[in-house]
């Protein structure tokens, strides 16, 4: 009886769920056109994956799954899938040479039953290209050209180095495909090699004259560099021309090292890298740099082996002839610890807790960020080179971080510095309580809609420090809890768009959508603001 | 075959009285295709500390030269580095130059070969490029029908499908091989076979491009995709009793009977291993035990399979390698006295050598020994004369060792000490000449092992052989190409009108005159 019982229900619930699907004129496939967003033009050889959806039953504890389907585009760009039994799903497509519109491997068109005709757009990639050559004339072969791109995270302008690289043939010519349309430095490395090695020390072929490293067009540092615009499907041509300069070597040996490991060598100028070849004696632990022009220089030293990484820094100038016997103490990652102080005895901070590091001379491919262990009586950074470092945390539950101290240091104001011998007790004063804003977001639709959110920020004054909170709201409210009593400003705008509104200078030039709040303790205000336009965006 | 690394020329037994500015070392580095004077090149001369940098004139001077033999190497941006009067780009030899009384050094002409570039367009039959592709250009050295592949330069093709490589001159055979793009792949299931220039994937039908210096080649293919195929395969000891970590590679036929890497290694995990994406065709696995890098490869076993069908099986008979034992009895009283003994058995046929470390007791163990035949080699500082060679107590006639796949080895081997050295001119109607090769063969064993030793006479027309074993050679003049171009039995074979046969014994000091002779047609 009882089974009969739930068949019944069952088919009920279909019938319902049927009867909310427009039936005027059944699709039983979904076809579309996969084209070119540069040239509108359909895309052959473009792989098209259906992940279709059946409808949602209450009465089957697990959904059923309709198989995915594949298909590759032929000449006309076109594709078809069986939508049997289907109430939407998501159409994705792939091909080698392009990507999203929002830079990911495949473009996805999400389905709510109105299967029919389906557009997917594919952005072509980019190319930069150019021909190197020196002050003769005369091609440069085997040197380096790399594509930073210029990318905004998080608020931050970050800058993606080493996003493409490409070795100069005998004609002095590179080419770095596949790029993503948008900004990018680019930059003329010069020769770069790094060698590890047991034997003997290593002799470097034309080592008298260095070339570069050199910004596009001519700059010898990233301030003066031009960027340059990749646009979908288009060629940039960015070439140079480097004058080689006579150059000198360094050599000497490492202190406090571990034997057998590898590494990696490089010189900064200032903030930025130098060209050079080095190579190190893993079992001496001597190392070489070549292709040394005469200035002053940040020595480093790391390991890159993926093993616990050992680093070291030494300041130098190079003369007008080869630096030699130079010793480089080695130190490796140390903890640091703090703990949260408050008045209440259950405060904790909540979910993140990172340091991240924001001295010019962090290291590549070394953890940036280095995220906290969290124990009853305390946290633990576990492996922080020396450096300055942020923290970062998400609030605290139940009330707000008040100050971050570090010995003397003011975190929260100056950052926090670890040195070789690590760094004082890092103390989180969290007081409890705090206000509540609840923002209702003017001229933006109540129901959520998949890849459309909005961006908020909440910006306040902790002494010095001016204090940022980020947040995303979902729909047309949103809020932030647990706020320090004082003084703030509010800006909301598509999260669509990146802001870099960490820049002070970004955030100063949107001051005209600035909503002000002044919150006091236990006070909850509610907020209406409006998104600032994307027009209006930098 | 095994190719013997020269040794470089000593200057041993001059006998020079040096004046007091010393000598000088003079001339012009210039492009050897085009003629010109060379600006920008470093001039490094044997035993002077500093380089000297050429100026428009490509002129470089040194003065104040001590007497004896130097070697002289030019560095230019755009050339590869190279020696005096080097043959090719890939010989290892060159021409010291002389200094003494009546040597003419003052005027020397350094022609600096540039490279040579080959370059194309690889697409697929609809005429799309073909991103991604490995590209590689196999060097062939030999003339006629006397081929045999050397190294490899390896590039990949942009998206554009094009690939361009400078490489030296010489004879090369184009192989291009990689995997479509793998979200196609897995919809419409296809491989690109391995694909020889001018456009077959029968390695037979594979014609060499030759390259002169400075010239540029061009090769475009067009790729025919075929079936995609898993290849896979179990290992049937591995997954019990045998707890080592080993990796499958994969190769396919190549030219002259090479093989040529089609894909990475495929880890063995539970005796059982797995190629996905590949073409239709016959490949060749290497069962590989994995080692570190600076340990040699050790091969633990092979198959060969005909992959046609999806997916294609293959079983892979692990063949523990054989532990084998020496005993070596030495005599004599050695040159270099604190360098290790070492024994090893460079393989006849295969890839893979094994060396043994001899103890003070004359014993030692050749660890993880693929079956096949070797050849017996004893080293100690420099190459020591192998006298007799028995395998498990049986007389052997030469200094071959035959590694069964069962059954234990025992080799007892006696060798000696006793090296000749050899100090050699070249002439022509008692003229001597420079920048001419001197091929040493064994007598006995050239046909298996090919060249023993090889230099370039200087420009004085001397040239070394150091630290040989006693015994009958035969010695060859020859004017063109490097040694690798003869290190072949078939391209030995057709240099034997010419061969001057030498016994060497006793003596430490053996002076030697070889004549060019002009090869009969």
């Amino acid at each position: 009886m009882a089974r009969q019982f739930c068949a019944f229900l069952l088919a009920a619930s279909s019938a319902f769920l049927r009867a909310q699907i427009p039936e005027t004129k059944p699709q039983t496939t979904v076809a579309g056109t996969v084209v070119d967003s540069a040239t509108g033009q359909p895309l052959a050889g473009a792989l098209v994956i259906a992940n279709l959806q059946p409808p949602y039953s209450p009465d089957e504890p697990r959904p059923r799954q309709i198989p995915q389907q594949r298909a590759v585009t032929g000449a006309a760009g076109r594709f078809s899938f069986d939508t049997t039994g289907a109430i939407g799903g998501t159409v994705q497509a792939s091909r080698q040479g392009y990507r999203s519109e929002n830079n990911v491997a495949s473009a996805m068109v999400v389905l709510r039953g109105d299967f029919g005709n389906t557009t997917v757009r594919l952005v072509p990639q980019g190319v930069i290209t150019g021909r190197v050559l020196d002050g003769d004339g005369e091609a440069l072969p085997g040197m380096t050209v790399e594509a930073i791109r210029i990318e905004i995270a998080d608020g931050r302008r970050e800058l993606r180095e080493n996003y493409a690289r490409a070795a100069t043939d005998d004609r002095g010519e590179y080419r770095m495909w596949n790029l993503p349309p948008g900004s990018y430095y680019v930059k003329f490395e010069g020769r770069v090699s790094m060698r590890n090695y047991y034997t003997a020390n290593a002799a470097f072929e034309f080592a008298d004259l260095a070339y570069g490293p050199l910004y596009y067009p001519r700059a010898e540092s990233l301030d003066a560099a031009q960027f340059l615009k990749v646009e979908p499907g288009q060629t940039t041509n960015a070439p140079f021309t480097a004058e080689g300069r006579k150059a000198y070597q360094i050599r000497g040996r490492m202190a406090n090292a571990p034997p057998h490991r590898s590494f990696q060598i490089r010189l900064l100028r200032g903030t930025e890298q130098a060209a050079s070849r080095g190579a190190v004696n893993m079992a001496a632990l001597t190392f070489q740099v070549a292709d040394v022009v005469p200035g002053s220089y940040t020595l480093q030293i790391y390991t890159a082996d993926g093993g616990p990484l050992w680093e070291g820094e030494l300041p130098v100038t190079v003369g007008e002839h080869d630096l030699v016997g130079i010793s480089v103490g080695m130190v490796t990652g140390i903890e640091v610890r703090g703990r949260v102080q408050s008045g209440q005895q259950d405060i904790r901070v909540v979910g993140l807790l990172r340091a991240r590091r924001v001295d010019p001379l962090g290291i590549p491919g070394a953890p940036g960020e280095v995220y906290a262990v969290q124990g009853v009586d305390g946290f633990t950074f576990k492996g922080l080179l020396p450096g300055k470092y942020e923290i970062e945390t998400n609030g605290a539950a139940g009330g707000y971080i008040s100050s971050i101290r570090s010995g003397n240091e003011d975190v929260l104001a100056d950052g926090l510095t670890v040195t070789s011998g690590g760094a004082p007790e890092i103390v989180i004063e969290v007081t409890p309580g705090g206000g509540m804003i609840k923002l209702q977001m003017d001229g933006v639709p109540e129901e959520p809609v998949p890849g459309q959110s909005v961006q908020l920020l909440l910006v306040g004054q902790n002494g010095t420090a001016r204090t940022l909170q980020s947040g995303q709201a979902f729909g047309n409210e949103g809020g932030f809890r647990f706020v320090a009593p004082g003084d703030y400003t509010l800006y909301a705008w598509p999260s669509s768009h990146e802001v870099e509104f960490r820049n002070p200078v970004v955030l100063d030039s949107l001051s005209q959508y600035a909503t002000p709040v002044k919150i006091a303790e236990g006070e909850t205000k509610e907020v209406t603001i409006k998104p600032i336009p994307p027009e209006a965006l930098p | 075959m095994i190719a013997l690394v020269a040794a470089l020329p000593l200057a041993f037994f001059f006998q020079v009285v040096q004046p007091p500015g010393g000598y000088t070392v003079a001339g012009a580095v210039v492009d050897s295709v085009t003629g010109a004077p060379l600006s920008k090149a470093r001039v490094f001369l044997g035993g002077t500390a500093a380089p000297f940098t050429t100026g428009v004139d490509g002129k470089f001077r040194f003065d104040g030269v001590r007497a004896g033999k130097h070697q002289l190497a030019v560095e230019r941006i755009g050339y590869m580095r190279q020696s005096f009067a080097q043959h090719s780009l890939t010989s290892g030899l060159s021409t010291a130059v002389v200094t003494g009384k009546d040597q003419a050094t003052g005027n020397l002409v350094f022609h600096l070969m540039p490279t040579a570039v080959i370059e194309g367009y690889i697409r697929d039959a609809s005429g799309e490029p073909v991103a991604g592709m490995t590209v590689n250009a196999l060097r062939a050295y030999g003339v006629g029908k006397n081929r045999r592949l050397g190294g490899s330069f390896v590039t990949s093709t942009d998206d554009r499908g094009y690939y361009r490589s400078s490489m030296p001159a010489g004879a090369y055979a184009i192989v291009v091989c990689g995997h479509p793009s793998q979200e196609i792949a897995s919809v419409q299931p296809m491989a690109y076979p391995v694909t020889f220039y001018p456009g077959s994937t029968d390695p037979s039908s594979a014609t060499f491009l030759t390259v002169k210096p400075g010239e540029e080649a061009r090769a475009d293919m067009t790729l025919r995709a075929g079936p995609s195929i898993r290849i896979t395969g179990e290992v049937p000891a591995a997954a019990g009793d045998l707890k080592l970590s080993m990796s499958v590679a994969i190769t396919a036929p190549s030219l002259l009977g090479g093989q040529i890497a089609v894909s990475s290694t495929a880890y063995v995990l539970a005796g059982k291993f797995t190629f996905t994406g590949m073409a239709a065709g016959k490949y060749h696995l290497q069962l590989i035990r994995n080692v570190n890098d600076q340990e040699p490869r050790q091969v633990l076993g092979a198959a060969d399979i005909e992959a046609n069908s999806d997916p294609s099986n293959v079983s892979i008979t692990l063949a523990p390698p054989q532990k084998i034992s020496v005993h070596l009895t030495l005599r004599g009283q050695p040159r270099f006295p604190k360098s290790p003994l070492v024994a090893s058995l460079d393989p006849i046929d295969g890839t893979y050598s094994s060396s043994a470390q001899i103890g003070a007791d004359g014993k030692g163990v050749f660890p993880y020994v693929v079956p096949g035949r070797y050849a017996l080699q004893v080293r100690m500082g420099s190459m020591l004369a192998v006298e007799s060679v028995a395998v498990n107590a049986a007389a052997q006639s030469g200094i071959e060792v035959d590694v069964p796949e069962t059954g234990s080895v025992d080799i007892e081997a006696a060798a000696s000490t006793a090296t000749v050295n050899v100090a050699g001119r070249i002439v022509r109607g008692g003229q001597p000449q420079p920048e001419v090769l001197a091929i040493l063969v064994q007598r006995d064993t050239w046909k298996k092992i090919g060249i023993y030793r090889s230099d370039q006479s200087d420009s004085d027309g001397t040239f070394a052989w150091s630290d040989l074993p006693p015994g009958e050679y035969l010695a060859f003049a020859v004017e063109d190409g490097e040694p690798a171009d003869y290190d072949m039995a078939d391209a030995l074979r057709a240099l034997m009108p010419v061969a001057q046969p030498l016994t060497l014994s006793g003596a430490a000091l053996q002076k030697v005159e070889l004549k060019v002779l002009p090869l009969p047609k």
